[in-house]
């Protein structure tokens, strides 16, 4: 009995996904629908459907997949096939996935005006966290001088210094510059202080024998064994990090992906901003699997 | 002349409202060349003294001299061997020994560093681990790599804490083997101070033994078996019970005497 169970769930991502395919292409959509193209939305299935094959030795991913069927199922069956009266407010999948076709260039450019920034910001952030943290870490006097005043400023959220910063820096760009380097800097600061602050005894011991010198006990030591928190610190500060960004460009900005989630809201345009919701959490999870990539690739000794 | 000398040395410890020593007045000289234990229980000052060879920490009264001169901090022609940790857990076993080189030999290119990295790692018995993590090695083949380490960095004054602490019975006997044999091959004879719990070790490495109990060096004791030694004939020889016995009888006298005090690991 638990043998056939289990069998089913192996099976039924499959069955759903044919399912899913039949009733995209066969099954009349509603009269109240424009449906331009449909391939974007079965090209999505298919890209579901080959991850599934792809990762066949995972027992999740089996159900995993299976609910995202299901979810695209029932969206096509709401918004699409039997879509009523709020059609306006739920999108249909072939015509959200066909932004990702009509509307690429826009899309690219969101992508790399919200990336600059980012980009921008996290160098700032990475470069002021490691050097100050390094300091503050290591030296006792400056660790007990600077981290009472931490503890009070590190907690504010960044996203709270937006509006002040729009005012009060030039453009609306280096405001969003300095927000994110904030968002990204504690995280850092914060894991690099404790890092070489709690170092091991006896990495330093055996560093001082070999007579280093304080420049080579910074770089070669100290930084090197601060790198797994660097890293441990983006993991979740860089995805929050595109959260105060996007959630920033709502407000003031004439680029980028939040922005565009924002204007066609405003026009109603419950499409596109299914559209630019899903990117967003594309590009999330995208940012994730780099550090997870860097993380194996930089630290294999950890 | 002495190539290592204590006078007088403390060391103690203030704190605002806590005082605690770790020497009273250690005294001893050695020489060139030579090849001094240091045992005891846990806590009588034998890592504190190597601490102060190597540099790790300076005396708070008295006088610590090499070559006759006083000594602050750590220098170059002192390497140490640590029981764990010896190597930087994020270069591999090549970058470890190189980087080590490079420190004394800042003017060699990089082909030549490596070229001596290969030569120790070949010297401990260790082929093929070149771009292995510590992480990926046995506590023996750490061991070994920490040493190859510092006999790359050719240094006059060799210092181990408690080096084979950490690895099993057999791997132990094995490296004490091949320490013996590294030291033989040598063309210039270091000065070595090593600390153990193990007197079986100390006698079969050793010239001297120094014996310390409560903060100071309790007795001394000549090991004048000759060199090359080798384990068999050393072990199976009176002079070597009758001298294991006498070491033995002042850690019991010590233990009696601390008794639930420390953990005395023999």
């Amino acid at each position: 009995m638990k043998k056939i169970l289990q069998n089913f769930f192996k099976i039924l991502p499959h069955l759903l996904f044919v399912a899913l395919l039949l009733v995209i292409i066969f099954l009349p959509d509603s009269k109240d629908v424009e449906i331009e193209n449909k391939i974007p939305f079965i090209i999505v299935a298919i890209i579901f459907e080959v991850q599934l094959l792809l990762q066949w030795k995972k027992a999740a991913i089996y159900d995993v997949t299976s609910i995202v069927f299901l979810i695209l199922l029932i969206w096509d069956f709401k918004a699409t096939k039997f879509a009523t009266g709020r059609k306006l407010l739920l999108p249909s999948p072939e015509n959200v996935f066909q932004i990702f076709v009509s509307d690429y260039p826009k899309i690219i450019e969101g992508l790399i005006s919200s990336f600059r920034l980012l980009g921008i910001g996290f160098l700032f952030a990475l470069v002021l966290g490691v050097v100050f943290g390094m300091i503050t870490g290591w030296f006792t006097r400056v660790y007990d001088t600077v981290m009472p005043i931490v503890k009070v400023i590190s907690p504010i959220p960044a996203i709270i210094y937006t509006p002040y910063a729009i005012a009060c820096l030039p453009s609306f760009q280096i405001a969003q510059i300095f927000v994110l380097a904030i968002s990204m800097f504690w995280g850092i600061f914060l894991n690099i202080v404790y890092r070489v602050s709690h170092v091991e005894k006896e990495i330093v011991d055996s560093a001082r024998t070999l007579n280093l010198s304080s420049s080579s006990m910074f770089f070669h030591i100290l930084f090197p064994y601060s790198v797994p928190s660097v890293i441990n610190a983006l993991s979740g500060s860089l995805t929050s990090a595109f959260m105060v960004l996007t959630a920033a460009e709502m407000i003031g900005a004439r680029s980028g992906l939040g922005w565009f989630v924002k204007y066609y809201s405003d026009y109603a345009d419950y499409t596109r901003v299914v559209a630019g919701i899903i990117i967003i959490g594309i590009v999330v999870t995208v940012l994730n699997i780099v550090i997870k990539f860097a993380d194996q690739k930089l630290v294999r000794w950890h | 002349m002495a190539k290592l000398k204590f006078e007088n040395v403390y060391l103690e410890y203030h704190d605002k409202n806590d005082y605690y020593s770790a020497l009273e007045d250690v005294n001893f000289e050695i020489k060139e060349g030579e090849f001094v234990s240091i045992i005891g229980s846990s806590g009588c000052g034998k890592s504190t003294t190597l601490s102060i060879l190597s540099g790790l920490k300076d005396p708070t009264k008295g006088t610590f001299y090499i070559d006759e001169k006083e000594s602050h901090g750590t220098s170059i022609n002192r390497a140490v061997v640590f029981q764990n940790y010896s190597l930087f857990p994020w270069m591999t076993t090549k970058k470890n020994i190189s980087f080590g080189i490079k420190q004394v030999e800042k003017h060699k290119s990089k082909k030549e560093i490596e070229k001596i990295a290969k030569q120790y790692l070949n010297a401990v018995g260790l082929d093929g681990i070149d771009n292995k993590y510590p992480y990926q090695l046995s506590g023996g083949m750490r061991q070994r790599v920490a040493i190859a380490r510092t006999l790359a960095m050719e240094p006059e004054i060799l210092l181990m804490d408690e080096p084979f602490g950490a690895v099993d019975a057999k791997t132990r006997v094995v490296l004490q083997d091949m320490l013996l044999e590294l030291l033989e091959r040598g063309n210039e004879k270091k000065t070595i101070v090593m600390v153990t719990h193990d007197i079986d070790e100390a006698i079969l490495l050793s010239d001297r033994v120094f014996f310390m109990a409560d903060k100071k060096i309790a007795k001394e004791f000549q090991v004048d078996f000759a060199r090359p030694r080798n384990r068999q004939d050393i072990f199976a020889t009176s002079k070597y019970k009758e001298l294991r016995q006498e070491i033995m009888s002042y850690f019991y006298k010590d233990v009696k005497e601390n008794i639930g005090n420390e953990e005395v690991v023999l």
